[in-house]
């Protein structure tokens, strides 16, 4: 009875007493960064390829931090919802988001979609997958090489047939370039994802394929996108080395934290992505899930992301101007 | 051929391992529990295990994932018979007879003929994925946006089937889903459209709160006026059907098979539309069409049968071409890869055996599925024994935590609220709500396959009559609109001519 009523008397003070250490910790959280579980925002579906990828990095990303990263699927409006959380999270290190190029870039361009954030409004981590767009037709096709598409574009305004996987999606913007570049006009038909404008190319409604190596099976490659030709498909020249050099069109993936997280806190976590990210283990893993792996870490990655920004500025402006 | 018996043999045989029938067993577990869970679908459940099947190997791996395909469709329906809840959207058909036949004591039979319909239509289209995936892949590439807007416009005019009571509520109802269907960024200038300044609105109404709340949550609203709520059955009855309903059931089952699977077949198809177009014919050929939406069992039969069948189907372009039609099969197609095989053209030719142990882990997943499930219909139809008053408030919570599943989201929750609301208007008014979320449904596909008919016609309109297949499929859909037209103008003449009949009642008179 005497315990109990001990115990009653305690218990308050012991509460109390866990509270107020509890209050301390966050002043303390910095030099111990970091000792909670991170949330890593996926500003799209489960089982996408950011998806996939982010959940890549959250589990290697464990092991490095000590601490667990939760992987929180936020997705709708392109990814406008998901980003829009992480601009508004506090900029503590324990809220991360993956951001894709150039879907991140036509949100804040487009000024109808009324974005809650810029591109100041986030420190860039790392740059983790980059995915180049290749040009491809058909084997029966008579274009060999670019330069004779190129040609015929220009040759027949308004006449050839393409299909995006959504409106400013990458096959929209490099649609766009190379109109610019053959200064013509394509009839560009807007589909819902990539496996719908396929659909579109393999059943013979579009006559030139704006895809990636995933769906290259039986086609004739005739250019890949990238600035320079992609380890995983040596064969296929670059529409730079063919004379284009403003034919460039790369989808990447990275992760950005909230502007103003503190500079010990920005640093560890560029370091630890940047080790779970170059691990040749990690890159095996990613290739199985048919991801390749680009790291551009830290400062570059910042430069990286205002460079692609830039770029996607006068597309976006092409794209919002009214056809013929 | 023999070569390929030998194949299928050998396919089957290894999908019937013991350590892939385990796993064929977990995946429907897995899958049933996520078809009734609303708001959880089956793309997000194979993503978040797909990471478990990376030591596996690819036959395990693809029989559990495949068997978590086919257990959600299950799942659904037992969640829409019971509860009157759509745990997926291709099971909103479901609830229109499987809750009422539930209501009068027959959850068991609904549950029963739904179990049955789908095994029936998982081996069909799983014997006609082996013997028509090839010659069925290069028509499935021929039906393009031009062929896709024709048929919608053949299911907006068979919308009208749904009607409950009056043929202006329907063509009400439909043109305010279709509106509905308006909101958010357009497809083409990526402007947004009726989104007030709302981000969460750009990609439009979500669907699966809409539905949840149209149904689920409406239905608990009108259950509160009931004072002592009648408990629905404490009998449990037979799992089949009534002898005079066989022959009718059986009639559905094949019909919706058939629908399923030739629509299924389609890259892009939503699975819904099938299930409805199924539902609507099965309601056209009944020689009592009163019945439907009042328990019919033909009408939970072609429903489940065509839904399956419709997933069956949808394995062709994703095996043949590489073309995955649906976000769960885009995932499945990511499982396929990471385990080294790459779906396509050449998947039938390079890697045969791979092929037919695919197609042998399909069957033995809709088997095992029709074992675990048939004889678990009277513990499913237990649910109903428990007191509404605590049903009720595990149905609420449960589609709360299903809208806000959905994209971690809780204006979607708000959506669903507002829904179930005015899904309990529309109850009040006898205005069907079917024709409102199939309209949801089809609108922006419609929208979208007129203007990518336009952009890669350069603006000629005359593509829809000039292509055979789409001009046809015009021509039904005017037939069909002149039929309920006129159908719907009958009884209403009848009436008027009863109302009137001076000279009968002058008769009577003295």
């Amino acid at each position: 009875m005497q315990a109990l009523k001990t115990l009653r008397l305690i218990a308050p003070l012991a509460v109390s007493l866990a509270a107020m250490a509890l209050a301390i910790v966050p002043a303390s959280a910095q030099a111990e960064y970091p000792n909670q579980s991170i949330r890593l925002i996926v500003p799209f579906s489960a089982g996408g390829g950011t998806d996939l990828g982010a959940r890549l990095v959250a589990e290697d990303l464990e092991r490095t931090l000590g601490v667990s990263v939760v992987v929180e699927n936020l997705p709708g409006a392109g990814s406008q919802l998901g980003l829009t959380e992480l601009a508004n999270a506090p900029a503590d290190g324990y809220t991360i988001g993956a951001v894709n190029q150039p879907a991140f870039d036509t949100i804040i361009l487009v000024p109808e979609r009324q974005a809650a954030f810029d591109i100041d409004s986030f420190d860039y981590l790392i740059n983790h997958v980059a995915e180049p767009l290749i040009i491809a037709v058909l084997p029966e096709s008579p274009y060999q090489d670019l330069g004779q598409l190129v040609a015929d574009v220009a040759a027949r305004p308004g006449e050839l047939r393409v299909a995006t996987s959504g409106l400013l999606t990458p096959e929209h913007l490099a649609q766009l370039q190379l109109e610019r570049v053959a200064d013509s006009r394509l009839r560009i038909a807007h589909f819902n994802g990539a496996s719908e404008s396929m659909t579109q190319f393999r059943g013979g409604r579009t006559d030139i394929a704006f895809t990636t190596s995933s769906f290259l099976e039986g086609l004739r490659p005739l250019a890949i996108l990238s600035p320079e030709r992609s380890p995983a498909l040596p064969d296929i020249p670059t529409a730079v080395e063919q004379g284009y050099p403003d034919l460039v069109m790369v989808s990447t993936r990275g992760f950005a934290v909230p502007d103003g997280v503190p500079a010990p806190v920005l640093e560890k976590l560029r370091a630890a992505f940047a080790e779970v990210a170059s691990s040749p283990e990690h890159q095996a893993r990613a290739a199985a899930s048919n991801l390749s792996v680009e790291v551009i870490a830290g400062e570059d990655y910042d430069a990286y992301v205002r460079a692609n920004h830039e770029a996607a500025r006068p597309l976006v402006e092409l794209a919002q101007r009214p056809r013929n | 051929m023999d070569s390929t018996f030998g194949l299928w043999v050998q396919g089957i045989s290894a999908a019937l391992e013991p350590s892939n029938l385990l796993f064929a067993f977990v995946g429907c577990i897995i899958g049933t529990l996520v078809g009734v869970l609303p708001g959880l679908g089956p793309a997000a459940a194979m993503a978040i295990l797909i990471p478990f099947t990376y030591d596996l190997g690819p036959v395990p791996a693809i029989v559990m994932l495949s068997a978590i395909y086919f257990g959600t469709q299950y799942g659904g329906t037992i969640t829409s018979v019971l509860v009157n809840v759509p745990g997926e959207s291709t099971s909103v058909v479901t609830c229109l007879d499987g809750h009422p036949m539930a209501k009068s004591g027959r959850a068991g039979a609904a549950l029963g003929i739904a179990a049955i319909g789908s095994l029936f239509a998982g081996l069909v289209g799983t014997f006609l994925l082996m013997v028509l995936a090839l010659p069925l892949s290069s028509l499935a590439l021929r039906f393009g946006p031009v062929e896709m807007f024709a048929l919608l416009v053949v299911g907006l005019s068979l919308v009208m089937s749904f009607r409950g009571g009056s043929l202006l509520a329907a063509f009400a109802m439909t043109m305010i889903g279709l509106m509905l269907g308006l909101v958010g960024l357009d497809p083409v200038q990526g402007a947004p459209r009726f989104t007030f300044g709302n981000h969460n609105l750009f990609d439009g109404v979500q669907l699966v709160p809409v539905i949840m709340g149209l149904f689920g949550i409406s239905e608990l609203l009108a259950s509160l006026e009931e004072r002592s709520p009648q408990p629905i059955t404490r009998k449990i009855t037979s799992l089949l059907p009534f002898k005079e309903e066989r022959k009718d059931a059986a009639l559905a089952i094949t019909r919706g098979t058939g629908v399923g699977f030739a629509l299924g077949i389609i890259p892009g198809m939503a699975g819904i539309v099938p299930t409805f177009m199924a539902y609507a014919l099965e309601k056209r050929v009944s020689k009592h069409p009163e019945r439907f939406g009042h328990g019919a069992i033909e009408g939970v039969a072609s429903a489940e049968a065509s839904n399956n069948a419709h997933a069956q189907a949808s394995m062709v372009p994703l095996l043949t071409l590489g073309i995955p039609g649906t976000a769960t099969l885009a995932v499945m197609m990511g499982a396929f890869m990471i385990n080294g095989i790459t779906p396509g053209p050449f998947l039938f030719v390079d890697h045969p055996e791979i092929v037919w142990t695919v197609i042998g882990s399909f069957i033995v997943g809709n088997v095992v599925l029709f074992i675990l499930n048939f004889p678990l219909v009277h513990v499913w139809v237990q649910i109903l024994r428990i007191p509404s008053r605590y049903l009720h408030v595990a149905i609420l919570i449960f589609c709360l935590l299903g809208a806000f599943t959905l994209r971690n989201n809780t204006f979607d929750v708000m959506v669903m609220i507002a829904f179930g609301v005015l899904g309990y208007i529309f109850k009040k008014l006898d205005w069907p709500t079917v024709p409102l979320v199939i309209a949801i449904i089809l609108g922006p596909l419609l929208e979208r396959a007129l203007r990518q008919s336009l952009e890669l016609s350069d603006g000629d309109a005359s593509v829809f009559v000039t292509t055979p297949v789409s001009a046809g499929l015009l021509g039904l859909a005017f037939l069909v609109v002149a039929v309920s037209v006129l159908s719907g103008l009958r009884p209403v003449k009848r009436l008027s001519s009863r109302f009137s009949n001076p000279a009968g009642k002058a008769d009577q008179k003295p």
